[in-house]
């Protein structure tokens, strides 16, 4: 038997590199197993060249690469079957999240934004490019599938992303959810519809298919768009709050100046008892006011994610797109540690026209009124009309108008002293 | 998948896997050359195994953790010996059980008078 010399084997070993085998663990099989097979052929009259490409004939029509495709082929094969199980735990586990978060929500338990975040998290992280690799695999075949399920991925991918910044309330979510549904609206259903409508012969589903998809989405971008206050509406309501707030500081200045032109008129008057009812009015409003103005800095602090001290600083426009539906109920209603609630600031009204009546008992204190009322045909309480489940704008909006009820009873006490 | 001389390869497809771990359950080691000439030798050249069989299924009985490899220098070239895992072994029994009883019944499906030479 004749052995290989070095150079021999070197050129094997590359041409092993060269035929496109990029395993080493597989390449070091086959390059022994050509010597190998090559030496039990050399019987010192042939060629070395002839027996190697005789060798190589052994390996089929399509060379060694088919031996390393069939190999990975079987690898992955192997991991099938965990990443199925993995994909099937993930989705059962990440769905009963997510349902469950949005009954926490519903009832308002605490827990459900973790319980709704994680269930989207692992639905992103581990469900979806799961699901995205098997089925990858499985159409390796066709192009159009592979579009398909990669533009199912991303905008799934998207969605998913989408609702976790809705719910942290982070900046964003609006235009990924609507990257996200147009994506599937312009890109997913055409090559769907090229590619399973006209190869099925099932064609009704196929249209069903196409029919609920483009409702689905539909609907699913005409609520996201709306989410907030309609674009037309949201303008003249916007102007209606920057002008309130203006209002508002108008009355405060009117009524300093005639804080001063009665202080004046009292110091030649000299009347104590007079001046000092004065002094108390302003005091109560004073305290009121500053609990208002840190209450409204408070909040927008908390959905926008900034420093109470820039929240007071914030130009109200700043607020159009805001959210905040879902964390504004904790803060203003559940949580008994947040230093701002509704039932807080109805207590501090009340004590509030207390002072007023004994000052100025003939005052009109309808301005401050913080009974139930009727709304719609249902008796609501004050501070659910107020303050439960809107979007931050309307609940600042609403304690403006409360600011403005206050210092317009505030201007009509003065009067009255 | 295998150049076989005598069988149609449908009728031997799915036995690669079992002659490989009968082979490795009575040889301490084997390279994958040795297993295709010892299958030659044994079978008469009845069976041939081909490379491009006979690779890719070490290599997937590796990663299940039935064979294990240990590498060997010959002069310039490394050659890679495949052992049998304790899990191999029970597998290659059972294989080999399995098959024995496909051929019993094989057997009596098809009224055959065995002329089977047991070894």
């Amino acid at each position: 038997m004749f052995s290989l010399t070095e150079e021999q084997i070197a050129f094997i070993e590359n041409d092993i590199k060269v035929r496109g085998i990029t395993s080493p663990d597989l390449s070091i099989d086959l390059l022994d197993h050509i010597c190998c097979v090559i030496e039990n052929k050399l019987d010192g009259y042939r060629n070395f060249d002839t027996v190697y490409q005789e060798t190589l004939l052994l390996f089929g029509e399509k060379g060694l690469k088919e031996i390393q495709d069939e190999t990975n082929r079987l690898l992955t094969f192997k991991h099938y079957y965990s990443m199925n199980a993995t994909m099937k735990i993930s989705g059962y586990i990440s769905s009963l999240m997510i349902l469950s978060g949005a009954f926490f929500k519903f009832n308002h338990w605490p827990g459900a934004s973790a319980l709704l975040l994680v269930g989207v998290f692992l639905l992103t992280v581990l469900f979806l490019p799961l699901l995205f690799i098997l089925k990858f695999k499985e159409s390796a075949e066709s192009n159009r599938s592979i579009a398909l399920s990669s533009i199912a991925f991303v905008s799934s991918i998207l969605f998913s992303v989408g609702i976790i910044f809705r719910i942290m309330h982070w900046p964003g979510a609006q235009f990924i959810l609507i990257i996200g549904g147009v994506l599937l609206l312009l890109a997913y259903l055409p090559i769907y519809f090229i590619s399973v409508y006209k190869n099925t012969t099932n064609k009704l589903n196929a249209r069903a298919t196409v029919i609920l998809m483009i409702a689905g989405v539909g609907l699913f971008l005409t609520e996201t768009g709306m989410s907030g206050i309609p674009r037309p509406t949201s303008d003249s309501f916007w102007r209606g709050v920057t002008e309130s707030e203006d209002l508002l500081n108008f009355n405060i200045q009117e009524n300093d100046k005639r804080y001063e032109k009665v202080a004046k008129q009292l110091s030649s008057d000299s009347s104590s008892r007079k001046s000092e009812s004065i002094l108390q009015l302003k005091n109560a409003t004073d305290e009121l006011m500053t609990y208002t103005k840190k209450m409204k800095a408070f909040l927008i602090s908390k959905t926008e994610g900034i420093s109470e001290a820039e929240a007071e600083k914030i130009d109200l426009d700043a607020l159009r797109t805001a959210g905040g539906g879902d964390i504004l109920p904790d803060l203003l209603f559940g949580e008994p540690s947040s230093p701002y609630s509704a039932k807080q600031l109805q207590n501090k009204i009340g004590s509030y026209k207390q002072v007023v009546e004994t000052i100025a008992p003939s005052t009109d204190l309808n301005r401050l009124n913080t009974g139930n009322f009727m709304m719609y045909g249902k008796e609501v309480s004050w501070e659910q009309s107020n303050f439960d489940h809107l979007p931050i704008a309307l609940i600042i909006f609403n304690i403006i108008r409360i600011e403005l009820g206050i210092s317009a009873t505030e201007s009509a006490a003065l009067n009255q002293i | 998948m295998y150049l076989c001389v005598m069988y149609s390869s449908e009728l031997i497809k799915g036995t690669l896997k079992t002659i490989v771990l009968k082979l490795l359950s009575e040889t301490e080691k084997m390279y994958g050359y040795e297993i295709t000439q010892k299958v030659k030798e044994l079978t008469d050249s009845k069976i041939v195994i081909t490379e491009g069989a006979l690779y890719p299924l070490l290599h997937q009985l590796e990663a299940e953790g039935i064979v294990t490899t240990e590498t060997v220098n010959i002069g310039k070239r490394v050659r890679k010996y495949y052992t049998l895992t304790q899990t191999g072994n029970e597998r290659a029994k059972e294989k080999i059980y399995e098959f024995a009883d496909f051929i019993n019944t094989m057997t009596i499906l098809l009224d055959l008078k065995p002329n089977i030479k047991y070894v």
